[in-house]
């Protein structure tokens, strides 16, 4: 598999755990890195992510938050002589859940990093989150991020 | 100019949405000329039944068009060239306008495409759409989707 489309699942991986539930799943892509919301302090691997950050995820009866991270403008860019991959996109989080109308609750810009690792395979290695536009996260989150 | 079958596909998933939201059923349809296309659980087979099953229903506005973006992102298509065969999960996400009804989104579903290589030409072979948030669907469909 090329090096762009081994990043755009990686990229992909990101929401269909998420969204799924699979908040382990989601938590493994970042084995090895760092997840960075706004200003608040950096989460660094699995375990401190799904501590710190995961764990506020309300899950419904389906075992899913009910959401949507749907990417789009994605702009990558590869640079193989380095082994490194960065990624530009927007993030638009679209929320339905029983009592909650479907509507859009969070917006972003996401900047990913990639490194290539030894056997040839790409991962994850920094994702930051800037500009946040922010709906009502209250079906979403158990307390806001900061 | 040649077009890779990477290309190609992207193509039909792009022509979903522009004959769909231009107002083109008809066009919509012949998508599905040797495809099924329908809700987990409740498929139409062909043409002609997705005509008399779901797009006799769709309302058509003033212009001539449902005033709906039916919006494909996380698109994660996975070719297998010797078998002719492609399969691909994406997110849609519907959003609307009319007269009446304030821009909103109005509905979202998983969607697993699967499309098949016949003479040289790729084509849908099943479009079903699993785990809908359906929102105010009134100025889209005459009736309710069974």
């Amino acid at each position: 598999m090329r090096s762009q489309d081994q990043i755009q699942k990686l990229i992909n991986q990101y929401s269909f755990t998420l969204d799924s539930g699979d908040l382990k799943g989601f938590a493994a892509l970042f084995k090895e890195a760092s997840w960075h919301f706004d200003s608040s302090d950096p989460v660094h691997g699995s375990k401190d992510l799904y501590d710190q950050v995961l764990t506020r995820v309300i899950l419904y009866k389906d075992g899913t938050p009910r959401t949507r991270h749907m990417s789009t403008n994605l702009d990558i860019r590869v640079d193989e002589e380095a082994g490194k991959a960065e990624c530009q996109r927007y993030v638009v989080v679209v929320q339905q859940a029983d009592d909650f109308p479907l509507q859009v609750i969070y917006s972003g810009e996401y900047f990913d990093e990639f490194i290539r690792q030894q056997n040839g395979d790409w991962r994850y290695s920094k994702l930051t989150i800037r500009k946040p536009l922010f709906g009502d996260l209250s079906r979403h989150l158990l307390s806001r991020l900061s | 100019m040649q077009y890779s079958d990477h290309d190609q596909i992207l193509e039909l998933l792009n022509r979903y949405s522009f004959t769909l939201d231009g107002g083109d059923l008809e066009g919509f349809a012949e998508l599905f000329t040797d495809g099924e296309w329908g809700m987990e659980g409740s498929m139409h087979q062909g043409k002609e039944a997705l005509l008399a099953g779901v797009l006799s229903t769709v309302l058509l506005q003033p212009d001539g068009t449902p005033k709906t973006r039916h919006i494909s992102t996380n698109i994660q298509l996975e070719i297998d060239m010797e078998a002719c065969i492609a399969t691909c999960k994406r997110y849609g996400l519907v959003i609307q306008q009319t007269a009446d009804l304030p821009l909103k989104p109005i509905f979202s579903a998983d969607y697993f495409d699967t499309f098949s290589k016949v003479d040289d030409v790729w084509c849908f072979k099943k479009c079903e759409l699993k785990r809908a948030f359906v929102g105010d669907l009134s100025h889209l469909f005459s009736q309710q989707l069974a």
